[in-house]
């Protein structure tokens, strides 16, 4: 009599049928589902791009596990370690080779500006590279460098020369390559040899004692786990704080704060736009119920209504991943130099499953609705309030 | 009016969906808003808080507190200056801190000064310090000895002070010699002469226009960057880009608020139109029906506002210190204001709609 | 076989400490092509009855038989099914489904029952809409058609299945006495054609003689 899919059928056309009916509604749905959809994205670009300001350069240079000194807090800039320090940890069982790894904010001036630049020294060839390279080469001596790409125009350029302001004179850099997320703690980065770094490290404070490396960049053996290494490390050598990579980056002080106020906003934002989605709908389907009662009267299984809902629940949050995604490609035209946004393709799509499937949890409020409907009010008389 | 209010009471349940969906947005912009000022007031406190209006640092330190050095020398040529009636030395050493009984090392700004520092009482004797409300959390306690840095210099806490931190990290007030000795132990490189201070703070004589004093310092030294109290904050890392960041966050939010509340309003309309045209067929004016439905927009964000304002300041509440939200009455204020206009141009769009309803259409057969 | 057979059944609700008797052992049959009359005034359970014998309702005691089927203790999805099936309903209210064209409301029940949007079922709810004077109406949705129309177009929804059994709840109360002639004879000549057996609930004395038999219930009971 009747086949289980030719009543899927009929629940699609249903779905499919009532949307081009009222298709200002369902539109003016799936328009402010887009503007939720659209503030998350907003929101995740912007603070992505944020975070990458502040943690760039750590996240994005080639040594799987970065030693901080004991006391720093996980801040390397706050972390400095005695030169005997780069050889106990070599001697740890995984490392595959450990240099001293420098880092320091310094006042530089480039493009007839001075400003605060983030320098990072590396023993060339050895571990804390930076390795997303987009123009030019890495640097093959002392004095040369290479700079984030976002700040080309601010004199970073390949080929501008930049100069490490000290109170008593300047130390001159070549840019001789971009990376992309190379900046640190919001200001440009720029990765040097380590013996420029100690060079430069003295120009600006020549009252200094000793330059000391900051950190020691490590290089894991292969198939090593760089957590495991790391943990070792922190044992093995005294004063330490071993992290790899991805732990480093998350625990760079000041900066956990603004994770988690990225996750919290993310998860309320989620959180919201789930259920105000949810609202629309059942809004929507208490403005049908007559219609909703009339067709469970003739006969229509409960099962076909709830899908025909469902269905429409996600072609609207399609509508609203289109929609949302629109409104941020429209917004990337106003992206800058200073603050770049654009559209990250892989972000939208796993946002935009996320927000799916939520809304489908959050119209089970409107499924209840549906499901509660007794065809036997079909037969209420006309003067009763539906 | 009182048909407004009377419908309101009546059939509350339709307009639920509404309230609860502002109520969300209410909350979610006071969170948006409470971690904005967290972030911002846990890290400029040490600043914000300094009585003097301005603040000199070392041309070549780029506003950078930390970077700058203002040798006696230098100082003293800004004593002389002609309207500074007095100038406080400051720095900051950014270290970690053992406490006796905890194993995380608690992040801690040791800040050294000479007075003037609103709600700090004067420096205490070397190696004590005033600690900032926030390191209770770290374990501290008046009494507790903080052994900072990696050489353990050990500090005592007299007494708390609040809202005086250094980019997130717990502040410690301390007397300069104890600073000195604290940065040259934990930033050999950053170690910094006697006597020499980072900055220093400077107080006009009254009548002095700030701004001018500023440049005649900078004139008069010839190496230095003279700044006011706001601009110091402002320079400090990352908190114009968070305050950029933010402030375009929120201003989308309240955008889109304003969009999810007029269709509602719009559904709420549509839901009730046979309804409005026969009031309008019994003698109600275009205008009588928009005051109603003014009036219900009113109430029912003046409700969302009270439920998500409860609902916000429960979140702050229960949030861990390490999240940065703090709810200030300015924000508080200033969602209430953004949810009111958001509301009206919302139900503003329905407005259209109820003068077109046609009130014969009320002598119409039902389906 | 009957279309329809009612036997013994009783309906009752409890209120309270008191039991309300909406329909008092009433039996009924209906043979396989006659239309009958059910006359009542306003809360003589007419309206129960009629929901009982459509699946929508099922008895407190009692026995209920369509088409040969019994669905006295049908469950929930099998009185969906059987409604879908066995009963065309034409309903005093709430008729039509506002977002479908009058040929999309005919069709619905035919889809529902999972029979594809073919051809061969597009050919009879055109002719549905034909015989029912609605040919140019097609395209049309409920709030672009007259009272009388949608009526219409209800009733072609309630034959497009070709039940056993049509259940009429008022018909003509809402319409003048020349528009209430017109839809009964409709339903008549409907009803007539394909051999199908009806029940139409009225309380309008003017349409009793459109019936082959008619019945009358007062408080619950079916006058012998």
């Amino acid at each position: 009599m009747r086949s289980p899919d030719r009543g899927v059928d009929a629940a699609v056309r249903l779905a499919l049928r009532e949307i081009a009916r009222a298709r200002l509604r369902f539109g003016l749905l799936a328009g402010a589902s887009g503007l939720l959809v659209f503030l998350i994205l907003f929101q995740s670009t912007l603070l992505t791009t944020l975070l990458s300001f502040f943690t760039g350069a750590i996240g994005h240079q080639s040594a799987a596990v970065l030693v901080y000194s004991e006391d720093a807090r996980k801040s390397p800039e706050g972390s400095v370690l005695p030169v005997e320090t780069v050889d106990a940890v070599a001697a740890v069982p995984g490392v595959a080779r450990a240099e001293p790894f420098g880092v320091d904010t310094m006042t530089v001036r480039a493009g007839g500006d001075e400003l605060d630049a983030a320098i990072f020294g590396y023993v060339l060839g050895g571990p804390g590279r930076p390795t997303d390279l987009v123009a030019g080469r890495l640097p093959r001596g002392d004095g040369e460098g290479v700079a984030s790409d976002i700040d080309a125009g601010r004199g970073f350029a390949v080929g501008d020369v930049v100069r490490i302001v000290g109170p008593d004179g300047t130390y001159p850099v070549r840019i001789v390559g971009q990376a992309a997320n190379a900046r640190f703690s919001v200001s440009p980065g720029v990765f040097v040899s380590y013996d420029t770094f100690e060079a430069a490290s003295l120009v600006k404070n020549p009252d200094a004692r000793a330059v000391l490396p900051s950190m020691v960049a490590v290089a894991v053996d292969r198939n090593a786990d760089p957590a495991a290494v790391a943990a070792r490390i922190t044992r093995r050598v005294d004063g330490t704080d071993a992290l790899d990579r991805t732990a480093a980056v998350n625990q760079l002080p000041g900066v956990s704060a603004v994770r988690m106020s990225f996750t919290i906003i993310q998860g309320l934002a989620f959180i919201v736009v789930t259920l105000v989605v949810g609202i629309f709908f059942v809004i929507l389907t208490v403005q049908k119920a007559a219609a909703l009662t009339l067709l469970r009267a003739i006969g229509a299984a409960t099962s076909t209504l709830v899908r025909s809902l469902l269905v429409q629940v996600v072609l609207v949050m399609i509508g609203a991943v289109v929609v949302g995604t629109a409104l941020l490609a429209l917004a990337s035209l106003g992206s800058s130099d200073r603050f770049p946004i654009a559209v990250d393709v892989g972000m939208v799509v796993s946002r935009g499953i996320v927000l799916i499937v939520l809304a489908l949890i959050a119209s089970l409020a409107s499924v209840r609705r549906v499901l509660r409907i007794d065809p036997i009010a079909a037969t209420v008389p006309a003067g009763v309030e539906r | 009016m009182r048909l407004a209010l009377r419908e309101l009471r009546r059939r509350r349940r339709a307009f639920l969906p509404t309230t609860f969906a502002l109520a969300l947005l209410v909350v979610l912009l006071l969170a948006l808003g409470g971690l904005l000022d967290g972030l911002y007031l846990d890290s400029t406190g040490a600043l914000r808080q300094q009585d003097a209006p301005l603040v000199v640092y070392s041309d070549s330190a780029r506003d950078s507190v930390i970077r700058s050095r203002i040798t006696p020398e230098t100082r003293a040529t800004v004593d002389a200056v002609p309207g500074v009636a007095r100038t406080t030395g400051f720095g900051v050493a950014l270290v970690g801190g053992h406490v006796d009984g905890r194993s995380a090392i608690a992040d801690t700004a040791v800040l050294g000064y000479e007075g003037g520092v609103h709600g700090v009482p004067s420096p205490p004797a070397p190696g004590r310090a005033w600690a900032d409300r926030s390191l209770k959390a770290d374990g501290v306690a008046v009494g507790t000895t903080v052994k900072v840095g990696p050489t353990e210099i050990p500090i005592r806490v007299v007494g708390w002070v609040r809202d005086t931190n250094f980019l997130q990290q717990g502040a410690l007030w301390v007397e300069p010699g104890t600073w000195r000795e604290v940065l040259s132990e934990s930033r050999p490189g950053a170690a910094v002469g006697d006597d020499t201070f980072q900055s220093v703070w400077v107080t006009p004589r009254s009548g002095v226009d700030p701004g001018t004093l500023a440049a005649r310092i900078d004139r008069a030294t010839g190496d230095t960057s003279t700044l006011t109290r706001n601009e110091a904050v402002m320079a400090i890392p990352g908190i114009t880009e968070q305050r950029a960041t933010f402030t375009q966050i929120i201003g989308v939010t309240f955008l889109v608020a304003a969009l999810v509340v007029a269709l509602f309003f719009a559904l709420l309309t549509l839901e009730r139109t046979p309804l409005f045209g026969v009031l309008k067929a019994i003698g109600a004016s275009t205008r009588q029906l928009a005051a109603t439905l003014i009036t219900q927009a009113v109430v029912v964000t003046a409700v969302a506002y009270v439920i998500g304002g409860i609902v916000g300041i429960a979140l702050a509440l229960v949030t861990p210190p390490e999240v940065p939200l703090t709810l200030t009455p300015g924000r508080a204020v200033s969602v209430a204001v953004g949810i009111f206009v958001a509301a009206l141009l919302g139900s503003a769009v329905s407005l259209r709609r109820l003068s077109r309803i046609d009130p014969a259409s009320a002598i119409g057969t039902g389906t | 076989m009957p279309a329809l057979h009612l036997n013994d059944v009783r309906k009752t609700y409890t209120s309270g400490d008191s039991e309300i008797v909406a329909l008092d052992h009433a039996s009924l049959t209906v043979a396989d092509d006659e239309i009958l009359a059910l006359v009542g005034p306003s809360g003589s359970g007419k309206t129960t009855l009629l929901s009982i014998a459509g699946g929508l309702l099922s008895p407190t005691s009692g026995a209920v038989e369509v088409g040969g089927h019994d669905i006295t203790d049908y469950t929930a999805k099998q009185l969906t099914a059987f409604r879908r099936e066995q009963v065309g309903f034409v309903f005093q209210t709430i008729n039509l489904v506002p977002f479908l064209t009058a040929r999309e409301n005919i069709m619905v029940a035919a889809e529902l029952s999972g029979r594809a949007n073919d051809k061969a079922t597009r050919a009879r709810a055109d002719q549905l809409l034909d015989e029912l004077g609605l040919g140019a109406r097609g395209d049309n949705l409920p709030a672009q058609l007259s009272g009388g129309e949608r009526q219409r177009v209800a009733i072609g929804r309630a034959l497009m299945n070709e039940p056993p059994l049509i259940l009429v709840d008022e018909p003509t109360s809402a319409l003048d006495t020349k528009l209430g002639n017109q839809v009964m004879e409709l339903i008549v000549n409907e009803v007539k054609r394909r051999h199908t057996a009806a029940v139409i609930v009225t309380h309008d004395t003017r349409m009793i003689h459109y019936a082959d038999r008619s019945v009358e219930i007062t408080d619950g009971v079916i006058a012998a």
